[in-house]
């Protein structure tokens, strides 16, 4: 019976039963025994299947199980730098840390050790599953390491930063204890820094390093255009021989990096000890020093010495020319410069630049707007100058806008983000909105990338303009935020007194990983004096040097004087400015202690102080007779405030008149303080005055304000 | 042992359809191979999580590889033959069988076969969508939505 059976069920074909999507759900080490068939190449799209999944394919069993079964695949590994083209596509997760210098292998783990002078963190990717772990970190902070394996150990030869100089140290990871071996350090015979971007080897047992003493001829230009200009000056002190090259390229490099000095006695030590003649290289980097210092006499003289030389071709010559123009600019000696100008044979686009960015630099529009005239040619530098130079005036910006239609019309010259970047400043300053806001449409519709840069003067325009919603809008379209972006927001909540906004965009600002800078803490000190947030501002002043490693400067303290005063806490501040602080106190302290000594009689003696002390700094100044003046008016002692107003004056300080400006649609209307019958259209400014006081008369005896 | 070859079993599905085998193919499942060796073989050995129309799959697998194995090591055409063999013997599964199979040469412990359901399984569903993979197991897909996006973002290589 059982055969017949048998026979029966071997002869029924398996029938396609329809596919059902209620598969009995299939046992965990079903699923195993089927995900261990699979290429790697899959695992992430099976990941993304459900969190078990995942699970198990991270899971180290699944790859002992598939090293059981012989499904092992061989996967090469390859750091990629930036986003660049892929040359395989390597099943690995990234990890921004990883850098082809300091990656090894060992068994199927491969280690990232950290070279930064921020991190000592030490990475593994654990090839059988993917996944990064942390490993034991470095016992110091490696500027430059590299790394080798041998037999299950790394061995690193790294160079930490030590102050200026540089110091060489080996460690070693015994990867099986997972301990960096540093109790019983190495001996390093070798000198200091030789291990900056060295290269190591392990050969036979023995790990070796390549220094870079080898290769200390050849690349020396490139260090320093890297940025790495301590170790350029190493490596130009034990250079056995200087030649004019190195001698140029490091006085060059100094200029540029702005160590004036150094560069001219590098220079007087190569002509006067070494006895090279300077080329046009070395003349150039002279210049740049003239320029920065700025030191006019010595400028002159190069001058001279180029044109007693007649320095060779005229490329080069070009080049020097347009340097002398430029350090007589830097010295602001436009007149020396207009004169060499005009001797000039040759004159490149870069010759007229400089002049009319010299001007303009000077603030010498007229002057600059002479020489733009006759200009051959211009091009986009030419006329983000001039509009620069026009926005930064405080020119009505209606005749910006005429001149910024030329460009575009009638030169047909693509207008780029510096170019709005003057226009937006130029109606911030004014706080002109629809001229802003004109820009901002401008820009967008010449499909101007808002980036960081053109974001913070949009941010800063919408928040002089008064516009913090719109302000907030560009802020958070701009993808890339830099710490500049970030400081102008929140200097843009701090002044419109959205003191909590701004400590939430400090918070959220750390959050995303940009670190503050000074400007920053004062704006959040500024946001939490103006919005009385004196409890919070006091919390980020004491953070200061631990959390974010500045010490506070005389404008911290000063804003926190300011915070403490605008909150009533007089004495708190005094003892700040005369014993707290290791910096003498600016006048703006002084200043904010003299306001907030209104309140009554008992403050008449601090505000005396203060006085003083402000007058020491600023005799000029009118700001602090009118305060104390008030003060004493306010305490009915107006003997007293005649005096000072009488000393003011017999010092011969005047105070300047405060004065509103209006845009209408002639163009700015200033009005200055009590200038009343001097305006041209006093008549019907009093009208309106008089219908806007009869609207206010319910709430405010204000008549007397207007003192008609 | 030296009867292998006439030696008969009789294995019996969970639905009551019984196989009479030879002692070889009967030894091909690691399982029964051992009740075999502890002597518990004399009745027909009852294979609960079995159904008939799969064991007979199973044993039809199981006849061939006795039949065809190849002779030795180096007989790399008999082992090619087999290989198309398998090949054409699972086309014509639909999935569901494919599990069961899966299941069964599992539980019977046939390392061979169930090396070659898996390897279906997997050619099966390696260009499949999450989404597909999910209703196939009848998973659930228990991401949140920022999860999922967070492996997206690690693996970013493998879905361009």
């Amino acid at each position: 019976m059982m055969k017949r059976n048998s026979k029966a069920a071997k002869k029924k074909k398996p029938k396609p039963t329809p596919q059902s999507a209620l598969i009995t759900t299939l046992p965990h080490d079903v699923l195993f025994q089927c995900l261990a068939r699979f290429s790697r190449l899959y695992y992430p799209t099976l990941s993304l299947v459900s969190k078990s999944f995942q699970s198990l394919l991270a899971s180290p069993e699944l790859y002992q199980f598939r090293s059981l079964l012989g499904y092992t695949e061989s996967c090469l590994y390859v750091c990629i730098r930036r986003h660049g083209y892929f040359l395989i596509k390597a099943p690995v997760p990234c990890n921004r840390y990883a850098d082809f210098s300091n990656l090894v292998a060992v068994g199927s783990d491969i280690y990232t050790i950290g070279k930064s002078a921020s991190s000592s963190r030490v990475s593994v990717l654990d090839c059988t599953s993917h996944t990064w772990r942390h490993g034991p970190s470095l016992p110091v902070k490696l500027q430059s390491l590299t790394a080798s394996v041998i037999d299950r150990k790394i061995y690193v030869a790294g160079c930490s930063r030590d102050g200026d100089s540089f110091t060489n140290s080996f460690h070693v990871l015994d990867t099986t204890t997972q301990i960096w071996d540093d109790p019983e350090p190495i001996p390093c015979r070798e000198a200091k820094e030789t291990f900056l971007r060295s290269k190591s080897a392990s050969l036979e047992g023995k790990f070796h390093v390549i220094t870079l003493r080898r290769l200390l001829t050849i690349p020396r230009k490139l260090y320093m255009e890297l940025g790495n200009f301590g170790f350029a000056e190493k490596v130009f002190d034990i250079m056995p021989e200087r030649d004019i090259s190195s001698f140029n390229t490091m006085i060059v490099c100094y200029a540029k990096k702005g160590f004036s000095l150094e560069a001219l006695e590098l220079y007087y030590k190569m002509v006067g000890y070494y006895g090279i003649e300077p080329d046009e290289y070395a003349v150039l980097g002279l210049l740049l020093c003239c320029g920065q210092l700025p030191d006019v006499r010595l400028g002159k003289g190069v001058h001279g010495w180029i044109e007693r030389r007649r320095l060779c071709s005229s490329s080069s010559n070009l080049i020097l020319s347009n340097a002398v123009l430029d350090m007589y600019f830097k010295c602001k000696e436009s007149g020396l410069a207009k004169r060499a100008f005009d001797v000039m044979m040759n004159k490149d686009m870069r010759s007229w630049n400089i002049m009319v960015g010299g001007f303009v630099k000077l603030g010498d529009m007229e002057a600059a707007q002479a020489v733009f005239d006759q200009m051959p040619r211009r091009d986009l530098v030419s006329w983000n100058s001039l509009m620069f130079g026009y926005s930064r005036k405080g020119w009505d910006q209606r005749a910006v806008r005429e001149l910024f239609y030329e460009m575009l019309i009638v030169e047909n010259i693509i207008p780029d983000s510096v170019t709005m970047v003057s226009l937006i400043s130029g109606a911030a300053d004014n706080g002109e909105l629809n001229q802003g806001r004109w820009i901002h449409g401008l820009a967008t519709r010449l499909r101007l990338q808002i980036d960081a840069f053109l974001g913070s003067a949009l941010v800063d325009m919408y928040c002089k303009c008064g516009a913090i919603e719109r302000a907030f809008m560009v802020f958070k379209t701009v993808s890339e935020k830099d710490v500049t972006l970030w400081t102008t927001m929140i200097t843009g909540f701090a002044f419109h007194g959205h003191g909590k906004q701004a400590l939430q965009l400090f918070e959220e600002m750390q959050e995303q990983g940009v670190t503050p800078n000074k400007v920053t803490l004062l704006a959040v000190l500024t946001a939490c004096s103006h919005s009385g947030l004196v409890e919070e501002g006091l919390h980020v002043f004491n953070n200061m040097k631990e959390k974010f490693g500045f010490e506070p400067e005389t404008e911290h303290y000063g804003s926190l004087v300011d915070m403490l005063c605008r909150a009533g806490r007089v004495e708190e501040a005094k003892d700040i400015v005369q014993k707290k602080m290791p910096m003498r106190p600016s006048q703006a302290m002084w200043g904010s202690i003299l306001s907030a000594c209104r309140g009554g009689e008992e403050d008449i003696e601090t505000a005396e102080m203060a006085l003083t002390e402000l007058l020491k700094l600023e005799p000029e100044k009118e700001g602090g007779y009118v305060l104390l003046s008030n003060i004493y008016a306010s305490v009915g002692r107006f003997g007293y405030s005649d005096k000072t107003r009488e000393a003011m004056e017999s010092r011969g300080v005047k105070k300047i008149a405060g004065y509103s400006c209006v845009v209408g649609v002639d163009g700015i209307n200033s009005f200055v303080a009590t200038e009343k019958q001097n305006h041209p259209r006093w008549l019907e400014i009093r009208g309106i005055l008089h219908q806007l006081c009869d609207e206010m008369k319910s709430k405010l005896d204000v008549l007397n304000l207007l003192g008609t | 042992m030296a009867s292998s070859s006439t030696n008969k079993f009789v294995l019996k599905s969970n639905d009551d359809v019984s196989f009479e085998v030879t002692e070889a193919v009967a030894r091909e499942f690691q399982v029964i191979a051992h009740i075999i060796d502890d002597d518990c073989a004399k009745k027909a050995i009852p294979l609960s999580n079995v159904t008939g129309e799969i064991l007979s799959k199973m044993i039809e697998y199981g006849k061939k590889h006795i039949e065809e194995a190849p002779v030795d090591e180096e007989d790399e055409e008999g082992k090619k033959k087999l290989q198309i063999w398998d090949e054409e013997f699972m086309k014509q599964f639909n999935m569901e069988i494919v599990f069961q199979l899966i299941l069964a040469s599992n539980y019977l412990n046939n390392k061979g076969l169930l090396d070659l359901t898996c390897c279906t399984v997997a050619d099966h569903i390696k260009d499949m969508t999450p989404d597909e993979v999910r209703t196939l197991f009848n998973v659930k897909n228990d991401y949140t939505t920022e999860e999922e996006e967070e492996i997206r973002k690690e693996n970013s290589w493998a879905f361009e």
